[in-house]
């Protein structure tokens, strides 16, 4: 006999798609799984919200580029009439990665790529359960009322030196990071991020942050230098590390094995940066499921880093703070309208 | 599927009368929500999710020229079609309902499959109220 309990704690998956392959495909493949039930599928907004109403599913999948569906309406209505966890499922174009960032904006918790050429229908599983589970974690934040102006931003600083700013983040981040660094003046020390997302969405995200911050913020290429008033963001499905030349910190963007099934991985740019920063660094810990960045972390706090995490409460998924703080890597933990402040104070 | 109605009118009796020949009409109704004025309107739906809107225009404090006017400016509310009825009928009286966004004006009293008719287009869906033929790319998918 089945236990009642171990079905009770099955998370309940609404997969909204116009596409009826995908919707079998997602249902065939999700349901593989022993943790997850896929109670329901949508060819369209309709239905969709019958079903949401009925079967109370506790994470959504959803493609917003659907021909005939404005996704993106169907996204807000959702989110400020029944605000539930919704992953995108967005394609690997350009357009894609626009929509889907204005998605996450709007409120979706995640971000997955449909399968393309270098990424096949397994990658994607992966990670869709993956980002599935995180999802069922999340805390949603009340839906938004548009905030009054834009965020103030800080003074700018009397002098930066060569200090390095690392920053990691995992679900809910894209909104963390755009908190924290709209916040930062122009002459910030340079500042080296990992967000794990597709790679479709990295550029779409390196550019919206671009036009809001006063720093310049673009995705990080090959050989970039790390110099003050500078944002460089790990490009989707490579790792990011951080190294010095003489005086001149750079970046290698590379291929590589998966570290904690992410690529790029917090912990491969936090621990190059304990190796070639030590003591110049500071290392940020934000909001995400899973372990990823804890150990990198605690290397960059031997080596003299001063480290930050984000605090339970303001964490979409207090998964790898909660872990960076277990093993002993953080000196601060903040709630994410302060991190800037911390940030600067640490680089001061 | 089904969709949620909004019907905005200062009579109950003109409600009530709306909705019986709205529900007999054969549209697929799912929430039916009610307001006596053009407030009560917003109020509904600030809470609801409702995908259109049946609404007088002659209403005592806000009237249904002024809620056209709150809808307009909201981000999700102007996604919403609306559809006013009315029993006067003036042309200068349809252009400015219509130039203020109301989707369709449509005089009282009406015919319930004139109604469903006028539902389901300004809806966006076809005449038996589905979303569309689902058609699969030919390639069979969208991966």
């Amino acid at each position: 006999m089945l236990d009642q309990n171990c079905l009770d704690k099955k998370i309940r998956v609404l997969v909204v798609d116009d596409s009826a392959i995908v919707r079998k495909i997602f249902s065939e493949e999700l349901s593989r799984y022993p943790d997850i039930e896929v109670v329901g599928t949508a060819p369209d907004p309709f239905v969709a919200r019958d079903k949401i109403m009925r079967l109370k599913p506790q994470v959504i999948t959803l493609d917003i580029e659907m021909p005939r569906m404005d996704g993106l309406t169907f996204l807000k209505k959702l989110m400020r009439y029944q605000p539930l966890p919704v992953i995108i499922v967005s394609s690997l174009t350009k357009e894609g990665g626009k929509l889907a960032l204005e998605a996450i904006e709007s409120g979706a918790v995640d971000v997955v790529s449909k399968p393309g050429s270098s990424f096949t229908v397994g990658d994607m599983k992966e990670q869709l359960v993956a980002k599935i589970r995180a999802a069922a974690l999340a805390r949603l934040p009340r839906p938004e009322t548009k905030p009054a102006g834009t965020p103030e931003p800080m003074a700018a600083l009397t002098c930066t030196t060569h200090k390095v700013i690392a920053i990691g983040a995992s679900t809910g981040g894209t909104e963390a990071l755009k908190c924290i660094l709209t916040k930062m003046p122009p002459n910030s020390p340079g500042t080296v991020v990992v967000q794990h997302m597709p790679a479709n969405f990295t550029t779409a995200f390196a550019n919206r942050l671009d036009g809001l911050c006063q720093t310049r913020v673009k995705e990080a290429a090959d050989g970039d230098t790390v110099i003050p008033g500078t944002v460089l963001i790990a490009p989707g499905n490579f790792h990011m590390l951080l190294k010095r030349s003489g005086a001149r910190y750079y970046v290698e963007v590379k291929d590589g094995p998966r570290v904690h099934h992410q690529r790029p991985a917090v912990d491969v740019l936090f621990k190059s940066t304990a190796k070639f920063a030590g003591a110049n660094a500071v290392g940020v810990i934000l909001t995400g499921m899973g372990a990823d960045g804890a150990e990198g972390l605690l290397e960059m706090k031997r080596a003299g880093a001063a480290t930050i995490a984000q605090d339970e409460k303001t964490c979409v998924v207090f998964g790898m703070p909660k872990e960076a703080i277990r093993l002993g890597g953080v000196d601060t933990v903040a709630p994410l309208e302060q991190i800037s402040q911390e940030i600067l104070k640490m680089v001061g | 599927m089904s969709f949620n109605v909004l019907i905005v009118d200062d009579s109950s009796s003109m409600r009530a009368v709306i909705r019986k020949i709205v529900a007999i009409s054969g549209f697929k109704m799912g929430r039916c929500y009610e307001a006596a004025n053009g407030q009560e309107a917003l109020d509904v739906l600030s809470e609801n999710w409702v995908d259109v809107i049946i609404s007088d225009i002659n209403m005592p404090g806000v009237s249904g020229l002024d809620m056209l006017d709150h809808l307009k400016a909201d981000d999700l509310l102007k996604e919403i079609p609306v559809i006013v009825v009315s029993t006067e009928g003036s042309d200068e009286r349809i252009r400015s309902v219509m130039s203020k966004g109301a989707k369709r004006f449509v005089r009282k009293p009406f015919l319930p499959e004139d109604i469903r008719k006028i539902l389901y287009e300004v809806i966006g869906v076809d005449n038996e109220g589905r979303y569309c033929d689902v058609q699969e790319p030919p390639d069979g998918g969208d991966f």
